[in-house]
């Protein structure tokens, strides 16, 4: 083995500088010095997002309009559950007993003090008043 | 920078939880759902008492900057005088009633007129009128007024029931009141805010058996009699004899109680069930279906009435003097003798005649529910002195009240059995669901041959001959009693006064409904026949027309009344008898 050392050696040398010398073997150059273009990414996102924050802005924008809306249909229901009721009171003053009585009268009607009924051979069930004087007890 | 940065993250970070929580009190805000309390209503559904909206309009005094000039503009709106707006806008607190439970349309006017008058001015100017504010709420209204205010009763200030119906039945007519949150913005809720915690629910309705119209007709019938009499009060009680349903329930006199500032405590009683009074003779008609009943004596039994009567150490007297008469037990409900009936009631013993009492209902609660109500005055059979037995018998010495009179005639009526009276048809909760009032309960008095029994004699009263023939309705059988009885007067113990009343139902031979009319101390003439039996015609001829009651056709037959009259007929019949014999 010590006769070929020196044989080795020169091996090793030769072969340290071929690969050196292809260790040092230009390449080429393709981005001749930029870095890597990011401004379009970064643009995608941007406009995503705002794209996404517009549409919330609008679904927020329009719940919020609805909410107003719901309010003002729900104040317009008090308002006609309240004529409803003003109305409910004239229709009552109208059609209790004392008015309808007071409309017949006007009317020249007089109340039936003697109920009569007619019965299935249409002949009147009629009996007269009779006066009698008033006994106590 | 280093200070702002741990100023940061103090208020941040540190504090968060704490500021959060601040934001959220003040801005987050919980209110009062209020519940309408349910209706009551008559039997069609016309309402008696029912919540409407109201809107009270209350004042932040810190924002009013001239509450003269403020108040002179809003008082003329609102109906209120200027002096009593001025007042309530005046001050510095944040909240203050102006006008309470206002209608809305009083707001709605307000608030445009406000609107008009601030948009001649700028956003911030200091003329607009600012700081007045509605808050809705529910308010009790009485669309009938006075005709059935004794019964109905009306709400306290708090919205309470403070008489009547609407406080016994206070629980179920209240509604549950809810809770809701929002979140406050400057002066109003934000809306979308709102979040409901808890729904408010409504009360339940209440129907009651009562018929407007017939309570219109009774009301106006006993409202007469009261005032052209001078009595102290009346009532009129309409029955329906089989299920206990009253369909009219009057007094007189009454109230308002849309208005009850100046309303005494006297006129808000309700005297059917809370005054007792002695009946008089229409208590006669229990004493004879005991007799009756007991087999002591019939209708056509003949007993000597004499004018006066001594029993222990008293004299008692018929209504107005008489020679000694011959007549039937008939004939003595007819005329209404109290010596006669003092005889009857001497075919029973004491212990026989306070049992038949207290069936009657005399001494015991109807079961009407009715607030108040009074179980009458009917002494213990140990505690009667030699006097009292008779006195019971012609119906003086115990007490009932109107609606205890008319159940013992609606037994007579319902062939002798007694059903509890009530005013209450069913309900209907918050959903509109309606469940109907349970069967009344009811007992068996006496037989329904004796029941018949009394109906026939009961006709006799209604008769030309009778106590009360202003009370016959021309084509109908009509069965009924007077009564004229010492009041007790409570200042000196003693009777001063009568108690006139009239009891009847028709048609007599297949009773529909029972009238009771009852008036209490009236003036000048104060007979039961001459001031009860007009009220019951009327209000009776109503009832029968509006129900659709036809007659039925049947002839009466005459019970005698007299032992001649008795004599007579029997003589007729045996004559008839013989000649039909002999044409056979």
């Amino acid at each position: 083995m010590t006769a070929l050392a020196p044989a080795i050696t020169r091996s090793k040398e030769i072969f340290v500088e071929k690969t050196s010398l292809v260790a040092l073997k230009l390449v080429p150059d393709l981005s001749e010095g930029k870095q890597a273009d990011r401004k379009f990414f970064a643009l995608f996102v941007s406009v995503v997002g705002g794209i996404g924050l517009m549409f919330l802005l609008l679904i927020n924008t329009l719940l919020a309009q609805d909410a107003f809306e719901l309010t003002s249909l729900k104040l317009e229901a008090k308002l006609v559950s309240d004529e409803r009721e003003a109305i409910a009171r004239q229709i009552d003053k109208i059609s209790s007993p004392e008015a309808l009585a007071k409309s017949a009268t006007a009317l020249g009607m007089k109340p039936s003090e003697n109920p009569t009924f007619l019965s299935l051979d249409k002949t009147a069930i009629e009996k007269e008043v009779i006066e009698v004087p008033v006994k106590n007890g | 920078m280093f200070m702002f940065g741990l100023r940061l993250i103090q208020v941040q970070a540190l504090q968060a939880g704490d500021y959060r929580s601040r934001a959220v009190n003040e801005m987050e805000k919980v209110k009062t759902l209020q519940a309408p309390r349910g209706d009551i209503t008559d039997i069609n559904g016309v309402p008696f008492a029912r919540s409407v909206a109201a809107t009270s309009i209350v004042v932040d005094q810190t924002q009013i900057t001239n509450p003269a000039k403020v108040a002179a503009f809003v008082a003329p709106i609102i109906g209120m005088k200027v002096q009593d707006v001025q007042a309530a806008l005046t001050g510095t607190r944040k909240w203050n009633m102006v006008f309470r439970n206002a209608k809305p349309a009083t707001w709605l006017k307000l608030s445009a007129a406000i609107d008009q008058y601030n948009s001649q001015f700028k956003a911030m100017s200091p003329e607009r009128i600012i700081g007045l504010f509605p808050e809705r709420s529910y308010v009790r209204e009485y669309p009938s007024g006075r005709l059935i205010a004794s019964l109905i009763g009306f709400v306290n200030h708090d919205g309470v029931g403070a008489t009547g119906l609407e406080s016994s039945m206070n629980s179920t007519i209240k509604g549950i009141d809810g809770k809701y949150s929002y979140a406050n913005g400057y002066k109003a809720e934000i809306p979308g805010s709102q979040s409901e915690i808890i729904p408010a629910q409504s009360g339940t309705s209440i129907r009651l058996t009562v018929d407007r119209d017939i309570q219109w007709v009774a009301s106006k019938a006993i409202a007469d009699v009261v005032k052209s009499s001078r009595a102290l009060s009346g009532t009129v009680i309409v029955m329906d004899p089989k299920t206990g349903q009253i369909l009219a329930h009057a007094t007189a006199p009454t109230f308002d109680p849309n208005d009850t500032t100046k309303v005494s405590l006297v006129a808000m009683r309700n005297p059917s069930v809370l005054d007792v009074y002695e009946p008089g003779s229409t208590g006669k008609v229990i004493t004879l279906a005991a007799a009756i009943e007991e087999k002591k004596i019939t209708p056509e039994t003949v007993l000597t009435i004499p004018y006066a009567l001594k029993r222990s150490i008293k004299t008692f007297h018929d209504h107005e003097p008489h020679p000694t008469q011959r007549l039937t037990a008939a004939g003595v409900l007819a005329v209404s003798s109290n010596t006669g009936s003092i005889q009857i009631g001497e075919m029973l013993s004491n212990d026989k005649l306070y049992e038949y009492l207290t069936k009657f209902g005399i001494g015991t609660k109807t079961g009407s529910g009715l607030p108040g109500e009074s179980r009458g005055i009917l002494p213990k059979v140990a505690d009667w002195s030699g006097t009292t037995a008779p006195t019971v018998a012609f119906g003086q010495g115990y007490s009932l009240t109107a609606m205890q009179a008319t159940s013992v005639f609606a037994t007579i009526a319902n062939d002798g059995v007694r059903v509890s009276p009530t005013v209450i048809a069913g309900t209907s909760d918050s959903s509109g669901n309606y469940t109907p009032s349970a069967t009344r309960e009811s007992v068996r008095v006496i037989s329904a041959e004796t029941a018949a029994q009394m109906r026939l004699m009961m006709e006799s009263v209604v008769s030309a001959n009778g106590t009360a023939p202003s009370a016959a309705i021309p084509g109908y059988r009509v069965a009924g009693k007077t009564g004229t009885a010492q009041r007790i007067d409570d200042t000196c113990g003693c009777y001063r006064g009568y108690t006139a009343s009239f009891i009847g139902f028709a048609p007599a031979d297949n009773p529909a409904y029972v009238i009771s009319v009852t008036i209490q101390d009236p003036k000048g003439m104060h007979w039961g026949g001459y001031l009860g039996g007009p009220v019951f015609k009327k209000v009776m001829s109503f009832v029968l027309q509006s129900k659709g009651i036809a007659p039925t056709g049947t002839k009466v037959e005459p019970i005698p009344l007299t032992e001649k009259q008795l004599l007579a007929e029997r003589k007729l019949i045996a004559d008839k008898k013989a000649a039909s014999v002999k044409t056979n």
